[in-house]
């Protein structure tokens, strides 16, 4: 070996031993941070928690459109549907030509683990939590409507019109997309229901589920390990998180 | 000649400047309230009990707070309601209750902000009205929000994004920013 190589060999070995020495105790005081803030984050949205929705079309009833109306009440929705009012759950009438057989249930964002809304936000906008809900952030929104193309679902709305008397937990506004939250304002008070769900229950149909889909004593889970159940469009492979009954 | 212009002149107009200036916020500062001895707008609180954090500190940084509680909340879901930093929680104390807004000519945040030419769209989409269901946080009789969490979580998350804010003498105690600050 030539001198200049060890000559770089042991600068390198220098080199290497003060970036050790350096970021150690950087390592460290993040790993400190992380501690201190251990208690504080129990709170905090965790990828512990996969929040789902199960919706069994054979309970669902046609004509009934109880889910709407439960979400217009908790998001502050109009409750209109022309092609311009923000509608988060829509009922659709399903049928097979073929058959005749026909049912109906509510569509709404899937909350898919690999949201194509996600992929194409030019601002970062579109985002999913750890928990699994996907959002907007109509902070950083400037209303593009890429995620509304993009949503396989036409999942997403956009506000047209200047919003007046919102709900204090619900702050929505014109010039943003925005969709169904599975009621993130609930979830972060500790809540386990959907105002749908509530509805839906309260209609005596108890159609949609809701909970921790990797908690294997949810009900959720339960349910789904039991019965089969189906993404809508699963050869797109979103892994979405909202599955249906009887489709 | 030439020379006393330039070496007297000069600062002698700087001078009448500077004088007419220091006048003029001096007058500013007679139409309000003058507790010190920067001009301050007539800003009351309307609701008592404390701020969530002491006055000189909400006056330069609640901007801060709020745009840092923003993040942590929406992306972290870090307990938008029970928190003592969220925007909910400044409208249901600093309402005004003659036209129960915060946003109105004369209410709180508008009175403030047209008189320092700052103008915020918040309102565009949260409510300026408060909440038919208060929110937990009540600083003089709970320190401790519904949900059981430390109220200074917040600060030290946020101290934990932004440098040690100096004037902040709010009964952080060196506990809470152990491991945080450096
Ligand atoms: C285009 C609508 C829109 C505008 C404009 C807007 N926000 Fe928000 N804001 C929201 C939404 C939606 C949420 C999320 C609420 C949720 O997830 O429950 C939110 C949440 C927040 C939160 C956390 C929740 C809480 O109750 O405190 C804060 C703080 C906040 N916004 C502050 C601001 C401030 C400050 C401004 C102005 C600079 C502002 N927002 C402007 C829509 C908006
Ligand atoms: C528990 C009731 C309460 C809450 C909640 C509250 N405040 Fe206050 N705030 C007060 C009181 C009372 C004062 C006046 C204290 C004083 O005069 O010394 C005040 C003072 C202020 C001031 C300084 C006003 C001045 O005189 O210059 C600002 C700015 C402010 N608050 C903003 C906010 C913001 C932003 C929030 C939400 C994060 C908030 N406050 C939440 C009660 C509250
Ligand atoms: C004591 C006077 C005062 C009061 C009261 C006040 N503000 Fe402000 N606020 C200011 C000033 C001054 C600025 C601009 C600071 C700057 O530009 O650095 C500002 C800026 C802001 C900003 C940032 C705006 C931006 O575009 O960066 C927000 C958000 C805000 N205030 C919210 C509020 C809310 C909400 C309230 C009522 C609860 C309120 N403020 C009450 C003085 C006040």
């Amino acid at each position: 070996m030539s001198d200049i190589d060890n000559y770089r060999r042991r600068f390198m070995t220098g080199v290497v031993g003060v970036a050790a020495t350096v970021s150690l105790p950087a390592g460290l005081l993040f790993w400190q941070t992380a501690e201190g803030k251990s208690n504080d984050d129990a709170g905090l949205a965790s990828a512990k928690t996969r929040w789902g929705m199960l919706i069994d079309t054979t309970k669902c009833a046609t004509g009934c459109d109880a889910c709407v109306r439960g979400c217009d009440q908790e998001n502050g929705l109009s409750g209109k549907t022309s092609p311009t009012s923000p509608q988060w759950i829509r009922k659709v009438q399903v049928s097979n030509p073929s058959t005749g057989n026909g049912f109906s249930l509510p569509m709404m964002c899937q909350h898919c683990e690999e949201p194509p809304c996600v992929d194409v936000c030019p601002t970062g906008a579109s985002f999913k939590r750890a928990d699994g809900i996907v959002l907007v952030d109509r902070h950083i929104c400037i209303g593009c409507r890429y995620c509304m193309m993009a949503c396989p679902y036409k999942a997403r709305s956009f506000i047209h019109q200047p919003v007046t008397d919102q709900l204090a937990e619900v702050p929505r506004g014109q010039g943003c997309v925005e969709s169904c939250t599975f009621c993130v304002q609930r979830i972060d008070e500790g809540k386990t229901t959907t105002a749908c769900q509530d509805a839906c229950n309260a209609e005596g149909h108890q159609a949609i589920y809701f909970g921790d889909l990797k908690d294997p004593n949810s009900e959720i889970s339960k349910q789904l390990a039991q019965y089969s159940s189906q993404e809508v469009l699963p050869n797109l492979d979103l892994h979405t998180g909202v599955r249906y009954q009887g489709i | 000649m030439k020379k006393l212009l330039t070496e007297w002149l000069k600062p002698a107009a700087w001078g009448t400047l500077i004088l007419m200036c220091a006048m003029s916020m001096g007058h500013a500062a007679e139409n309000t309230q003058n507790t010190s001895d920067v001009p301050q707008p007539n800003v009351t609180a309307i609701k008592g009990g404390k701020c969530v954090e002491n006055t000189e500190f909400m006056r330069k940084n609640h901007m801060k707070l709020l745009m840092h509680h923003r993040i942590t909340a929406v992306h972290k879901g870090d307990n938008q309601l029970a928190d003592k930093y969220s925007i909910i929680n400044c409208v249901n104390c600093h309402a005004n209750p003659k036209d129960n807004s915060v946003v109105g000519p004369g209410d709180f945040c508008q009175s403030c902000h047209a008189y320092a030419a700052v103008k915020i769209t918040c309102f565009e989409c949260h409510s300026s009205k408060p909440s038919a269901t208060p929110s937990p946080f009540h600083a003089t009789t709970s320190m401790v929000g519904a949900t059981g969490k430390d109220p200074h979580a917040t600060m030290v998350h946020y101290l934990a994004y932004h440098e040690h804010p100096q004037n902040l003498n709010s009964g952080l105690s060196a506990k809470d920013l152990a491991g945080v600050t450096q």
